[in-house]
């Protein structure tokens, strides 16, 4: 027996869209920075960047019809955000520069010298597409 | 002459852009609001001609 299935509305696939712009605009980054070609990287570039442009114009769709609004931080947010970084603005350090965060640096450095990443990442590109194409 | 992180990416990009260029002509087709079909139909477009163009990439004389 046939089930009806709901119908997917402008919204779900304004929304898909915007999700796989995303997606695709990630995976180009990776995609360039395995480059060893100069040619192939421009033309990674350059197609990241119309991916970016897409992505624009269906936030800006989307945004227009109310189905995509970010919520903004309150100023509470912004001003513990001011605390921490403030002293940025001024140019000067803070009084304890030269104390390397124990959380910063650790992920990156590993991660960047083994270069485990690569290779996952392609195996994840495009999963949400299959689900609906 | 490709490495084989740039043939891996590329077949993955291939692959991803395709699923893609349908999920944009499917939603060109069904879309109800008359602004959201032109711009799938724009998309679709150049998507397409991104897959031309990457693909040339795997031609033996580049």
């Amino acid at each position: 027996m046939m089930m009806n299935q709901p119908r997917m509305t402008d919204r779900d696939y304004m929304q898909l869209l915007l999700n796989e712009h995303k997606h695709a605009a990630n995976c180009l980054t990776k995609f360039a920075l395995e480059c060893a070609s100069d040619q192939l990287r421009q033309q990674c570039e350059t197609t990241l960047q119309e991916t970016l442009r897409h992505h624009k114009l269906i936030w800006n769709a989307m945004n227009q019809r109310q189905w995509y609004q970010p919520r903004m931080a309150s100023p509470v947010e912004i001003s513990q955000a001011q605390n921490q970084f403030g002293h940025l603005t001024s140019g000067q350090m803070p009084q304890n520069y030269g104390q390397m965060p124990q959380t910063f640096g650790q992920p990156q450095t590993q991660s960047y010298g083994q270069t485990q990443s690569f290779g996952q990442s392609p195996q994840n590109y495009g999963p949400m597409t299959q689900n609906y194409v | 002459m490709l490495t084989t992180a740039e043939l891996l990416f590329m077949e993955e990009h291939l692959r991803g852009n395709q699923s893609l260029t349908r999920l944009i002509q499917m939603a060109g087709e069904n879309c109800t609001d008359q602004q959201l079909r032109s711009l799938c139909q724009q998309m679709y477009s150049d998507h397409q001609r991104q897959n031309q163009v990457f693909s040339r990439f795997l031609q033996p004389n580049m």
